[in-house]
């Protein structure tokens, strides 16, 4: 891949007049395989999916000009999708999801400065957050598809994330825990309580609820 | 589509959580200088610390002590070297003589000599810009006050740092700050700048105080690289965490290599405050 185009390091892109200053371009190279199974007849249809894939990029002025993991670099990720036919009018679907955790810049030390903790770092993408996966499941009840009927309606009842997996977007290092356990950040230069590193993640276990109405 | 968008980040912001983490630090921080500092149009002994990077947070950085550090400007044609001398009671403290007072416009370097390396820093010591105090202080829901920052955070192009410095303890009501005692030091910052990671930001502890509390109100006025070097900066600390976080990269410096933080020469006023109920 050529023209890659990245912004640079603490890129200030709101309304700056000369935004094109703060792009910086360069290469990369994706590459794998994918394996992908089916079964589409029968009461109990699904799909398998492997990929094995690497992606790097290599952008001018952006971690001293070395090659790193792009963000969206995932070296494993598995699917795998079954569905059941109960009835003409029951279905059961599960759905189960893993991947190898996004890159992420983690902290090679701190410095204090300005009565802040803060993070430096030897190279970008140089670590991963933990491995992602989920399993989400679902019954729908509805009209039955192989009749040809002019109008069809569906309704699916699932549960999104079922084990409630903690898959983090973030990873952070500036926060306090006031006294009534919420976690804050502190402008205070004499406060000298326990800073933690914190996780921040998206949609624990979910009910979820789909009507679908076709014509 | 735009109005979906907004929709989408707001119930990505109520459905995320966030908790305390067990993190395997790296036992070997980088080999750093760590400079923090700064100088100012005031005359007084100016404090400049030396320190090294740690590996784990909330641990207490080693100072670096027995460096031969000094503070140079033109003078003419000639380059005045100003000796800093260490504190003999805080170690890796360097301070400079009590009578020493920077120039509005000038240049000043920061020169580091320290086992053989040899770091250098510039900075422009901008003019201190006059401010009002009135409405610095709001009174809240509790019947207590809290600081109400006007001087504009962002899009502001008299840069500066602002410190209320408040202290309540000659008063005898049982109201502490979140640090268990009755005085604390707020840093503010007013930056060139617009960043979203900041305007989004999941917000500080509020620090509330009485009436009769006395708040010291510091500014200094600051260079444009001294602007980015906290913008960089607070990136990486109190603005991160929220959905427009940015990659995550080293703060800018003006150190040369080897070494990181900041040397800021700074325009300084301060104004004294008494909250009033």
């Amino acid at each position: 891949m050529k023209n890659l185009v990245d912004y640079r390091d603490h890129a200030s892109l709101f309304l700056n007049p000369q935004i094109e200053s703060e792009l910086r371009f360069g290469k990369g190279r994706a590459y794998g395989l994918e394996i992908s199974l089916r079964k589409e007849t029968g009461k109990l249809t699904g799909m398998m999916g492997y990929s094995l894939s690497k992606t790097e990029k290599q952008i001018l002025d952006v971690n001293s000009n070395r090659v790193y993991p792009a963000n969206y670099d995932r070296p494993h990720e598995f699917s795998v999708f079954l569905s059941y036919n109960i009835s003409r009018h029951w279905r059961l679907s599960t759905n189960w999801t893993y991947a190898t955790g996004n890159p992420t810049t983690a902290p090679s030390g701190f410095v204090l400065i300005e009565g802040k903790y803060v993070p430096i770092y030897n190279e970008r993408n140089n670590s991963r957050f933990p491995d992602y996966h989920r399993l989400d499941i679902s019954a729908t009840v509805g009209s039955d598809p192989a009749k040809n009927k002019r109008f069809q309606h569906q309704l699916t009842m699932g549960i999104y994330n079922l084990y409630g997996r903690k898959n983090p977007i973030s990873i952070n290092f500036n926060k306090i825990e006031d006294s009534n356990g919420n976690l804050n950040i502190s402008n205070d230069q004499l406060d000298m309580r326990e800073i933690f590193p914190t996780q921040t993640y998206l949609f624990n276990v979910v009910p979820t609820l789909t009507y679908n109405f076709k014509f | 589509m735009q109005k979906f968008s907004y929709i989408l980040i707001f119930l990505l912001i109520l459905v995320s959580c966030e908790e305390i983490i067990d993190w395997d630090y790296e036992e070997n921080p980088p080999l750093l200088m760590v400079v923090d500092g700064k100088i100012t149009d005031q005359a007084k002994a100016h404090k400049i610390r030396l320190t090294k990077p740690v590996s784990e947070l909330n641990d207490i950085p080693e100072p670096i002590t027995g460096a031969e550090v000094s503070i140079l400007f033109k003078q003419g044609n000639d380059t005045i070297e100003n000796p800093l001398t260490e504190a003999l009671d805080e170690p890796g403290t360097y301070l400079t003589d009590s009578s020493f007072q920077g120039i509005t416009y000038k240049y000043y370097a920061l020169q580091i000599k320290h086992e053989g390396y040899e770091f250098l820093a510039i900075d422009n010591l901008r003019e201190s810009v006059p401010f009002e105090t009135a409405n610095i202080y709001t009174q809240a829901d509790n019947g207590l006050y809290n600081v109400n920052f006007i001087y504009g955070a962002f899009a502001n192009a008299d840069a500066a740092i602002w410190y209320f410095n408040l202290d309540w303890s000659h008063l005898p009501d049982t109201v502490y700050a979140p640090n268990g005692t009755k005085k604390a030091r707020l840093a503010f910052y007013s930056l060139p700048s617009i960043d979203v990671n900041g305007l989004f930001l999941s917000g500080y502890e509020t620090v509330y105080f009485p009436a009769g509390t006395k708040i010291i109100l510091e500014k200094y006025s600051i260079s444009e690289s001294y602007a980015e070097f906290l913008r960089t900066m607070l990136a990486e600390t109190d603005w991160r965490g929220g959905v427009f976080d940015t990659y995550r990269a080293n703060t800018f410096t003006n150190l040369s290599d080897g070494a990181t933080g900041f040397f800021g020469a700074c325009g300084y006023l301060a104004d004294t405050v008494v909250v009033q109920p």
